[in-house]
């Protein structure tokens, strides 16, 4: 009898497997079913939740001045950036019209907290507080204050799964910030270090070049820096060349993230 | 005799167990432990089943894999099928396991668990990519270390709260 059950169970969750993959439809199952799951992540989180509390509340009042003045500083020196960002935001604007090109996009937001990393030792994933209730679809793109740091790879209802750059399945389309050279960059499993494909041995590229999202492919929006390249080496015998970038997020610190929601794109098509 | 008539009751203490274990396996351990992390979850399936396959067996195995699968990401029904396997191994040795000294047990549940996870690397390989395709036993290891202890204590509540 056990023989029996056990079969029909093997095909059943075989059936589940590759319905999961193909299909959009069992997120209802699994979102439910996160909802059973989510105390217990909840408690997982529960004592880094406490340990922060406590030392935001308990803290010296001279550490709060301290971090304080720092905010107010950062805060001046961002707004004064912001002025001369809308001035170079409406120039641009201006020189695009005279090019008859369509406007670039703003993108909306929302800004997510980590809660947890991905236990298992061999995938660099981590979860958020921000799920399906709050319009986070996969495949949204995720940065933090310094670069691209993800991409949502599957969405519960309270809480959604980030794969990180560094992620062996991730690739980026980007362009070299200094010369609009485009390329790929790939992750290598390794938190430190992305890997850029199919540069040729005579491209321009130096150590220190910025890498840049450039949205071709339509998965990622275009302008946020990704990576810093950090080591080039040429293989004669290869007839490419071995560039290796180093993820300009924080991908080992990060706490606090921003969800990108790209716009529908559809009305500006049809210019 | 008598308590084989009354009706189930104390049956509460299973989810909670499992609470614990699924608490455990997703607590962030320091990169060198987290390979050797014992697969909670697995031991308390084994327990379970080994203790009351009439309650517990490949059926409610399944729905704690498909929990297991939305705690840890891994597409819906993977871990639905290791712990199928595991508690169907265990439903056939399960004459023998209970007639085996604690340590024997420990051996058998080293082995067990060992193949689950070959099962369950496997399977992610099929459908995933992962990082690495090395194997490790680690977790087997120190699962079958701790089964002598999660045996007796989950042993000793379970007679305590009249689990049947």
């Amino acid at each position: 009898m056990h023989g029996y059950r056990f079969a029909s169970v093997l095909v059943l969750s075989i059936l589940f497997i590759f319905v999961d993959l193909r299909f959009a439809q069992v997120d209802l199952v699994r979102q439910s079913l996160s909802y059973v799951v989510s105390p217990v992540r909840s408690l997982v989180s529960l004592p880094g939740d406490v340990v922060q509390w406590s030392s935001e509340t308990f803290s010296e009042r001279n550490e709060l001045l301290d971090s304080n003045r720092r905010a107010r500083s950062q805060i001046l020196v961002l707004q004064q950036k912001v002025q001369q960002l809308s001035v170079l935001e409406a120039e641009n604007e201006r020189l695009r019209r005279l090019l008859n090109a369509t406007s670039r996009l703003d993108n909306d937001f929302i800004t997510a907290e980590l809660i947890s990393v991905d236990p298992d030792p061999f995938s660099i994933q981590v979860i958020v507080n921000r799920g399906a209730q709050e319009g986070i679809y996969v495949g949204q793109s995720v940065v933090d204050a310094d670069g691209l740091f993800g991409i949502v790879v599957q969405v519960d209802s309270l809480t959604s799964r980030i794969a990180l750059v560094a992620d062996v399945n991730f690739a980026v389309p980007v362009y070299v910030n200094r010369n609009g050279m485009r390329s790929v960059v790939v992750g290598t499993g390794d938190l430190d270090v992305l890997e850029m494909e199919y540069v040729t041995d005579t491209a321009d590229i130096q150590i220190g070049d910025m890498l840049v999202t450039s949205g071709l492919g339509g998965r990622f929006p275009a302008g946020y820096p990704v990576a810093e390249v950090i080591a080039i080496e040429h293989d004669p015998g290869e007839s490419f060349a071995h560039v290796r970038a180093r993820p300009l997020a924080q991908l080992g610190q990060a706490r606090s993230l921003l969800m990108v929601f790209q716009q529908q794109q559809e009305p500006e098509s049809n210019e | 005799m008598s308590d084989n008539k009354r009706p189930a009751h104390g049956l509460w203490f299973i989810p909670i167990t499992f609470f614990i274990a699924f608490y455990l396996a997703a607590l962030p351990l320091p990169g060198r432990f987290e390979i050797a992390r014992p697969d909670w979850v697995s031991l308390m399936v084994v327990f379970w089943v080994l203790v009351l396959p009439e309650r517990f067996g490949v059926l409610v195995s399944f729905c704690v894999g498909l929990l297991y699968d939305s705690l840890v990401g891994t597409p819906l029904g993977l871990y639905g099928a290791v712990f199928s396997c595991l508690a169907y191994t265990i439903l056939l040795l399960h004459a023998r396991l209970k007639m085996y000294p604690l340590g024997q047990q420990a051996l058998v549940i080293f082995l067990v668990i060992g193949i689950s996870h070959i099962i369950a690397a496997w399977l992610k390989g099929a459908v995933m990519s992962t990082v690495s395709g090395q194997l490790h036993m680690w977790p087997a290891l120190t699962s079958a270390i701790l089964w002598p202890w999660v045996y007796g204590i989950n042993r000793t509540l379970q007679i305590r709260f009249r689990v049947q």
